[in-house]
């Protein structure tokens, strides 16, 4: 035996002796205010308004801005814009089956995740190539990638991400913020002009009108819908108010009969 | 309605306890007076022909009056001896510094649910925590704590101290059977084996010191020991009181040994269908069973209440003249008077403007309380030796009370195999053997 | 070339930002020169040092004509006086008002200007690169710019050896698109990165920390237009034209419910009833009800304040700005409280989301109108109103919160019995507002 018995037993009591005269680690709340840094958030948890909306804009800024990268995100943002499908569920407690297909390499039944069907990866793969790998000019790199797919498909995105070593976050991050960017398939899209001529025209009633009329929102790109989304600019020379259907200004329509065509155009089937 | 009848609901509620207790009051204090007077003086008579009796009486009432506060003051001391060994303080809002604490635990206890599982065979189901809670107050009865303070002076003190410790075993099988639950049965079971394993080599032990003493009343073993602290029996009996000390603490279901009672082990074990006081009680006798076991500790190896040396008092107040009963009571009410005076403006001129008069008055009242307690208890100590030895008694059991608190907050628990193992495997044959050797030396020192 | 017409003004009025002439090919650099371009750059890089320059600028009294209105010599003096070994001009070419032209009409027919001014920008602070900033939609300015700077580049007045001297200044054009919140301008130096474009917090300002950390000094094209005028003319003549505080012209485009709507250059300090009748006045037989100046973000100023000088202070005084330069005219068809509920909803939508007050607050407040088109407020609403915009103005990060509380503020200041009969007496007198609507004849 090359120990001595008991000595472990004296060496834990002399401990817990020193520990009794030691100062102690209690804060007495509130007589003392705890040392806070001055941006000191406790405990972060996401909100909801009153309207039983999340206040969170899924805008990934605190997913990028986190240097241990434990934040990740699922579902829509607050404008119903898009459907962010990358990142673990788990880490927000969302019971997604899908998640677990998805990573056994499985199909999924869902048809958000459809994406996840093998893109050809060629394009992307020369765009990198021909950017060197660069992720810094982010924005220029995923306009290129939606000219050669037409959108952004989330398998790209996670391609980029890995090959480049940009955080997804800052991916998504700065996807969601330029609206010429999108993550589906374009479909049939109608686009109404918002500036202060066509908004005194009606434009504002016109946009609520077709909202209405195709179930959805302005923004929002529904599959296999019509998608509504507002013009970035007025075309010079058109009249107000101004509504486009892919590109071509529509001038047959007024405030009034916005709502009925709105319906014809939901009512025929996808093209 | 009668005239009562309508006053008495006319009435506000504290009018009507008003109504209840003056007229309630004063027939009890005419009906006090009168007993006094009446029957006073052939009670006094009666008492006075059987001291004895009257001796006992107050004995047992002091014991269980003492035993409750006690079991308070252990209480408060884990809590907030431990909480200081884990960096951090413990209660400390409840009264100052958190004293009341225990008190409310007790009224927590006493508010419980009074149930019994159906079932349970309520006679015994009722009377276990009864057994477990007198056998550890009945070994209080033979301990000294003073010269000339304690219970009973039986000439097998020891023998009957382990005897009322074993009666606990019955207390807690009594309450695992009649739980009607399995697990309550074996936890009951198992608290049982460990404190019966334990009790040979705590005995054995004790045998030693026995030897030493040549008696078993514990008053002489204690006077056996007087002198100077080299003359206790630690330093002849060292390898009996660690076997000893080890023994108490699994008699005392104490950590390392708690695993009967540990909230990962079987619930609660033998007490997992009690709620309320009936808990309260095995709760109540396990802190006073801490007491008990550093009060033995103390008594059979730390010499009880002699003190480590010998007081060189030239003073002896036993003769202090305290006849002149008026002459006494004045110079209490001139120094309570004059110091609550004094100490009031002393608090004025240097606490500020913020103690207005009152105030001031009643913390001046309380520091006269304080000093005067102080000189009372100082001259006590001097003069009475029962004080003393009160003392000295009280500091060396608190102190062991204090060792099995530390070690609650520092060990981890044994497994029920390894308890058994180490009592049959290590205890006995090592105690046995301080047993021998014990003997044989006596027997050759008497030569 | 960009649709738009281009309104006749009085001749006394200066020309200093649109060619008095306008020609075919406007990145013709002989003819370019003929009239006189790059002549002051010549001037400044010859004769001139930075100092000098910037002291020319600070006298002439010029301010950023990006609706801030910051005085432009104190940005350069700030920009020079930083210490980096690269800075930057980024031209802020894009126009975040969607029906705004002005600043492509610019582009496309005075390249030349804007270039030259913003390379003796480059010259006095120091810069060695030029950023043009377009809308990706102007297809037409983009063109018009790369070939006037690739004309530039071949005869030597940009590029590496700048008139045979040891100076480079190279020029480029980069379109943007996505986000109306590119106009501010931290987001767009963040757009040219190629980053998420959310404003910065101010200072440091751009002028000390901007486009990949270095020093910039970001313009809108019609300053860098006035530049060679102060230069070649000297910073007097400059003083000069328009008001006292605010000299120097800015293109206004003039729309709705006129005659003839299109751009002109307007000297600042005009007061609006001249400018509307430079549009032909109020189109027959309505009536003027309310103009709205500085674009979807502008305050409503009541057919009263027409008499208002078009210069920075007095518009702020009123509760509007120069803005984009959009002035709307605003007849009796239309409902206030309708077009400023409609306004804020899409200064709300359009907001990036970075801080709380804009993101939430002026959703907020866009429902607030929502409910005043309705009738239907909820208690006192106009209190709220004006208290949830000084909050939003206090605690904001860039203008574009600031300016989007001024349509709903300036309704409640100058029309608030019409926001009365909404809100008290549940009708619309313009008969706009669907559940409130009443028929017209004999209305309330």
């Amino acid at each position: 035996m090359n120990y001595v018995p008991g000595l472990g037993i004296a060496k834990g009591m002399a401990l817990t002796l020193r520990r009794f005269f030691a100062p102690k680690a209690t804060i007495q709340y509130p007589e003392t205010a705890p040392d806070q840094a001055v941006r000191f958030r406790g405990r972060l948890q996401l909100l909801y308004d009153e309207l039983g909306n999340v206040k969170c804009e899924t805008c990934f800024q605190c997913a990028q801005a986190c240097p241990v990268e434990c934040i990740d995100m699922g579902g829509h943002d607050t404008k119903n814009r898009f459907y962010t499908h990358w990142g673990p569920a788990e880490t927000y407690a969302e019971r997604r089956e899908e998640s677990a297909l998805r990573r056994s390499g499985r199909p999924v039944p869902d048809p958000e995740y459809i994406h996840f069907d093998p893109i050809d990866m060629v394009a992307a793969e020369e765009i990198l190539e021909a950017r060197d790998y660069d992720p810094r000019p982010m924005v220029g790199l995923l306009e290129e990638i939606q000219r050669a797919y037409g959108y952004l498909p989330v398998a790209v995105i996670k391609h980029v991400s890995h090959v480049t070593g940009a955080p997804y976050a800052l991916v998504y991050g700065t996807a969601t913020y330029y609206r010429h960017l999108r993550f589906e398939k374009p479909g049939r899209t109608v686009a109404v002009c918002r500036c202060t001529g066509c908004l005194i025209a009606g434009g504002g009633r016109i946009a609520k009108d077709l909202a209405a009329a195709l179930h959805t929102e302005i923004g929002q790109s529904p599959a296999g819908k019509v998608a509504l989304e507002e013009l970035p600019a007025h075309i010079p020379g058109a009249a107000s108010p101004l509504v486009t259907l892919n590109g071509k200004p529509q001038p047959n329509v007024t405030a009034a009969g916005a709502a009925a065509w709105g319906r014809s155009l939901a009512g025929k089937t996808v093209a | 309605m009668s005239f009562a009848t309508r006053t008495w609901t006319r009435m506000s509620i504290p009018e009507r306890l008003l109504a209840i207790f003056v007229p309630l009051a004063v027939v009890l204090a005419i009906a006090t007076v009168l007993a006094i007077v009446l029957l006073g003086p052939p009670l006094l008579d009666f008492l006075g022909a059987n001291l004895p009796l009257v001796r006992f009486l107050v004995a047992v009432t002091a014991i269980l009056l003492m035993t409750v506060p006690t079991a308070f003051v252990i209480i408060y001391m884990e809590l907030k001896v431990i909480a200081r060994m884990n960096l951090r303080i413990g209660p400390n809002r409840v009264g100052p510094w958190g004293a009341a604490m225990s008190l409310i635990h007790g009224f927590k206890v006493l508010s419980k649910e009074d149930f019994a599982p159906t079932g349970a065979d309520l006679p015994v189901f009722t009377l276990a925590p009864v057994v477990t809670y007198m056998a550890s107050v009945m070994t209080l009865l033979v301990i000294p704590f003073a010269p000339g303070l304690f219970g009973q002076d039986l000439n097998i003190g020891v023998l009957f101290f382990f005897a009322m410790g074993g009666m606990s075993v019955l207390g807690l099988l009594m309450a695992g059977w009649s739980s009607f639950n399995k697990y309550s049965l074996l936890g009951g079971l198992r608290s049982a084996a460990q404190i019966i394993s334990y009790e040979i080599p705590l005995t054995l032990s004790a045998v030693g010191v026995v030897i030493l003493a040549g008696t078993m009343s514990m008053n002489h073993i204690v006077l056996s020991q007087s002198g100077s602290a080299l003359d206790w029996f630690i330093f002849k009996q060292p390898l009996a009181a660690l076997i000893f000390f080890i023994a108490a603490t699994a008699e005392a279901n104490r950590t390392p040994f708690d695993m009967t009672e540990a909230d990962s082990e079987l619930v609660a074990g033998f007490a997992t269908e009690y709620s309320g006081m009936r808990f309260g009680f095995f709760f109540f006798a396990e802190y006073v069973n801490v007491f008990i076991v550093s009060a033995l500790i103390t008594t059979l190896f730390f010499g009880g209440w002699t003190a480590p040396f010998n007081w060189p008092w030239p003073y002896n107040l036993n003769g202090l003249d305290l006849s002149n009963g008026t002459l006494w009571i004045g110079i209490a009410f001139l120094v309570f008077v004059l110091g609550t005076d004094v100490l009031a403006l002393l608090v004025r001129f240097f606490g500020g403007r913020s103690w207005n008069m009152p105030s001031a008055m009643v913390l001046g009242f309380i520091f006269t309380l304080v000093a005067v307690v102080g000189v009372v208890g100082l001259a006590g100590f001097i003069a009475f030796d029962w004080i003393q030895g009160l003392f000295w008694f009280m500091v060396k059991t608190y102190a062991f009370v204090f060792v099995f608190v530390w070690m609650r907050g520092t060990l981890p628990r044994v497994r029920v195999d390894q308890l058994m193992s180490f009592a049959w495997k290590w205890l006995l044959p090592a105690s046995l053997l301080n047993l021998f050797v014990t003997a044989a030396a006596v027997v050759l020192l008497s030569q | 070339m960009t649709n738009v017409k281009v309104l006749e003004t009085p001749v006394r009025w200066h020309r200093i930002l649109l060619p008095a002439n306008p020609t075919a090919k406007p990145a013709d650099l002989d003819a370019a020169l003929k009239a006189g371009a790059w002549a002051a750059f010549t001037r400044a890089v010859g004769d001139m040092s930075a100092a000098a320059i910037v002291g020319a600028v600070a006298r002439s009294g010029l301010r950023g004509r990006g609706s801030a209105g910051f005085p432009t010599g104190e940005k350069w003096r700030a920009c020079a006086l930083a210490k980096s070994d690269r800075r930057y001009v980024v031209v802020n070419a894009y126009q975040s008002d969607p029906a705004v032209l002005s600043d492509r009409v610019l582009l496309e027919t005075n390249p030349y200007a804007v270039l030259e001014g913003a390379a003796i920008a480059a010259f006095t602070v120091g810069a060695s690169e030029i950023i043009v900033a377009v809308r990706a939609e102007a297809t037409d300015a983009i063109r018009v710019m790369e070939e006037a700077i690739a004309a530039s580049e071949q005869r030597g007045f940009l590029g590496a050896e700048i008139l045979g001297k040891k100076l480079e200044i190279t020029a480029s054009v980069k379109p943007l698109a996505g986000s109306y919140m590119l106009g501010e301008e931290t987001v767009l130096l963040k757009g040219i990165e190629g980053r998420r474009g959310q404003p910065e917090q101010q200072p440091p300002h751009p002028a000390t920390r901007g486009l990949f950390g270095k020093p910039t000094l970001v313009h809108h094209p019609q300053t860098f237009a006035a530049i060679p005028t102060i230069i070649a003319d000297g910073p007097g003549g400059f003083a000069a034209i328009g008001s006292k505080a605010s000299p120097g012209t800015v293109l206004v485009q003039l729309s709705g419910s006129v005659a003839q709507p299109g751009i002109a250059e307007v000297p600042l300090g005009t007061p609006l009833r001249e400018i509307v009748d430079l549009a032909g006045g109020i189109l027959s037989p309505h009536t003027l009800k309310a103009l709205l100046v500085g674009g979807p973000s502008g305050g409503i100023l009541p057919a009263e304040a027409i008499g208002t000088a078009y210069e920075y202070d007095a518009l702020d005084k009123a509760g509007a700005h120069i803005g984009s330069g959009s002035i709307v005219v605003v007849d009796e068809r239309s409902c206030v409280v309708d077009l400023a509920a409609v306004l804020t909803r899409f200064c709300a939508d359009e907001a990036c989301g970075k801080t709380i007050p804009c993101r939430i607050g002026l959703r907020r407040m866009a429902e607030i109108g929502a409910r005043f088109c309705d009738g239907q407020p909820r208690g006192d609403e106009i209190t709220r109103l004006t208290d949830l915009s000084a909050d939003i103005v206090a605690s904001r990060l860039c203008d574009h919160e600031r300016r989007s509380t001024l349509p709903l503020l300036s309704v409640v200041r100058y029309f608030r019995d019409e926001l009365d009969a909404h809100i008290v007496r549940n009708t619309c007198p313009a008969g706009v507002c669907q559940s409130l609507a009443r028929p017209r004849a004999g209305a309330v």
